[in-house]
């Protein structure tokens, strides 16, 4: 027998990306750095060649690192949706053009309500969340050395920060800008 | 009767590469503190708020000269523009040399040879940790630190408002407390970076060092009451700026009860000027009916300005 399923060493593979309960989907909105990514993790290799025992360790390994840095970035998607999004206050304003607005962290929605409002935040902080590693490895480096491409997703980084009212604290979390500011 | 109003200076935290860079290239005002902080100090202080780096900017030892010469130079600003006088001013603890200034208590020069000897002594204090706790419930806080003093000590270094406290004191025992509190319902916990826990007793000796280095110092008499930091009390006499100059560095910063006692007194106008707007959001939180104005560049005072003209005149 030349192959086996990885399934039987490790059990049925999560992938879980899309959560039933959340309306959030693949398709984001002004994607920032997310372009392209979860075809890597979408779909996990689920056979290996036995014969090559060397590449086999090293794909489940990768597989299961894979799934563990997918499933982190998930949990901390759903914690920020439910502390940010779902707790915060969605405004309702009356706009003589519009009709009925919710405003949900800088991003508006009409005649959507409030579910709406959630959901469409929520592509946004799914974007800010895939993306905050590798925005962060680029902040660290000198602008000087950064591509225009690099400069511009940097930007559209910090623009989406913006208008959710978030930042990034000292230790590397997506917080309320009223909530990381702090003086002693 | 004209509103009641008082200046802020904003304290540690505050701090970002370029403060200061947009007043100094639109006023002489700015340009003079600016100049005679690097003269006086022997280093740049304008490229360090400039340019940073954002890591030597961080150091307490450059932080706190920094944001003294920004607030400073800001107040200049504000000055150039509009003749004003505020019923009381305070800042957070760095930021008290700004309102001491402010008042009169100290000349420019002496304001910068303060903070700068200030910043070395709590720079070189090494040890302890700092966490600031966010919306922990009433009675929570107490508690855990009571419960956390098994391990070691912790105690209060920033009441800031009623929704933000800074804890300061051991590592483990700091740790303990912000795990207790988290618990108990605290919606964070977030350990600072600092050089050392600043406002506790690991500060006693720098703040003994100080307080013969402040005998020396040329003070008067405040033109214009100081609400200080370790009381919250509005302060006007100079033997008593002597006293409390030392103390504040290992005692608690009473912000919120400052902010409050300022508001008991009928202040109905904030005006934060320095870096940032930190004190602005705490003062959501401490005194929502009061209005918060912040000056920390050319648009922000030229707004700030305008709004003052509409707001103080007579009603």
């Amino acid at each position: 027998m030349g192959f086996l399923s990885i399934n039987k060493i490790l059990g049925p593979q999560e992938n879980n990306h899309t959560n039933s309960t959340n309306s959030v989907t693949n398709q984001n909105l002004n994607s920032v750095f997310t372009e392209g990514k979860y075809n890597i993790t979408s779909k996990p290799t689920n056979v290996i060649d036995v014969n090559n025992e060397e590449d086999a360790i090293k794909t489940l390994l990768n597989n299961q690192q894979q799934n563990q840095e997918k499933l982190k970035l998930d949990r901390e998607f759903n914690q920020l949706k439910e502390t940010l999004l779902e707790n915060s206050k969605i405004t309702k304003r009356e706009d003589p053009k519009l009709g009925t607005c919710y405003s949900c962290r800088g991003h508006e929605t009409n005649m959507r309500g409030k579910q709406g409002a959630i959901d469409l935040a929520a592509l946004a902080l799914r974007d800010l969340v895939d993306g905050k590693k590798e925005y962060l490895e680029l902040s660290k480096k000198n602008k000087k050395d950064l591509t225009d491409d690099q400069l511009l997703q940097m930007f559209s980084y910090e623009q989406t920060l913006k208008s959710m009212q978030l930042t990034i604290d000292n230790n590397g979390n997506l917080v309320n800008i009223e909530n990381c500011e702090y003086s002693y | 009767m004209t509103k009641r109003i008082a200046f802020l200076f904003p304290g540690q935290g505050s701090q970002a590469v370029g403060m200061g860079k947009d007043l100094y290239d639109n006023f002489g005002s700015v340009k003079s503190v600016f100049n005679t902080a690097d003269s006086v100090l022997g280093k740049s202080i304008t490229t360090l708020c400039f340019e940073g780096p954002e890591d030597a900017l961080k150091q307490t030892v450059n932080t706190q000269p920094c944001i003294v010469t920004m607030s400073i130079a800001a107040l200049e600003a504000l000055k150039s523009q509009l003749d004003i006088k505020p019923d009381f001013v305070a800042g957070h603890s760095l930021g008290e040399y700004c309102a001491m200034y402010s008042a009169g208590v100290m000349s420019l020069e002496t304001a910068l040879i303060a903070i700068q000897k200030r910043a070395d002594l709590m720079g070189a204090t090494h040890g302890g940790a700092m966490s600031a706790i966010l919306n922990a419930p009433e009675g929570a806080l107490e508690e855990a630190l009571k419960e956390a003093s098994q391990v070691g000590y912790v105690d209060v270094a920033n009441y800031n408002s009623p929704a933000q406290v800074v804890i300061t004191g051991d590592e483990a025992a700091v740790a303990k407390a912000g795990e207790l509190l988290l618990a108990k319902g605290a919606r964070r916990v977030v350990s600072l970076a600092v050089s050392g826990a600043f406002h506790s007793k690991f500060m006693e000796n720098a703040g003994h060092e100080f307080e013969s280095f402040v005998s020396e110092l040329e003070l008067n008499d405040a033109q214009i009451p100081v609400v200080t930091n370790v009381d919250a009390n509005p302060t006007t006499a100079v033997a008593d700026f002597r006293a409390k100059m030392p103390k504040q560095i290992y005692s608690s910063v009473h912000w919120t009860q400052t902010i409050q006692k300022m508001a008991s007194e009928g202040v109905e106008i904030f005006v934060e000027i320095g870096p940032g707007k930190v004190l602005a959001g705490l003062n959501k939180k401490i005194a929502p009916e009061a209005k918060v104005f912040n000056i920390y560049d050319k648009a922000s005072l030229d707004a700030t300005v305008q709004s003052l003209k509409e707001e103080l005149v007579c009603v």
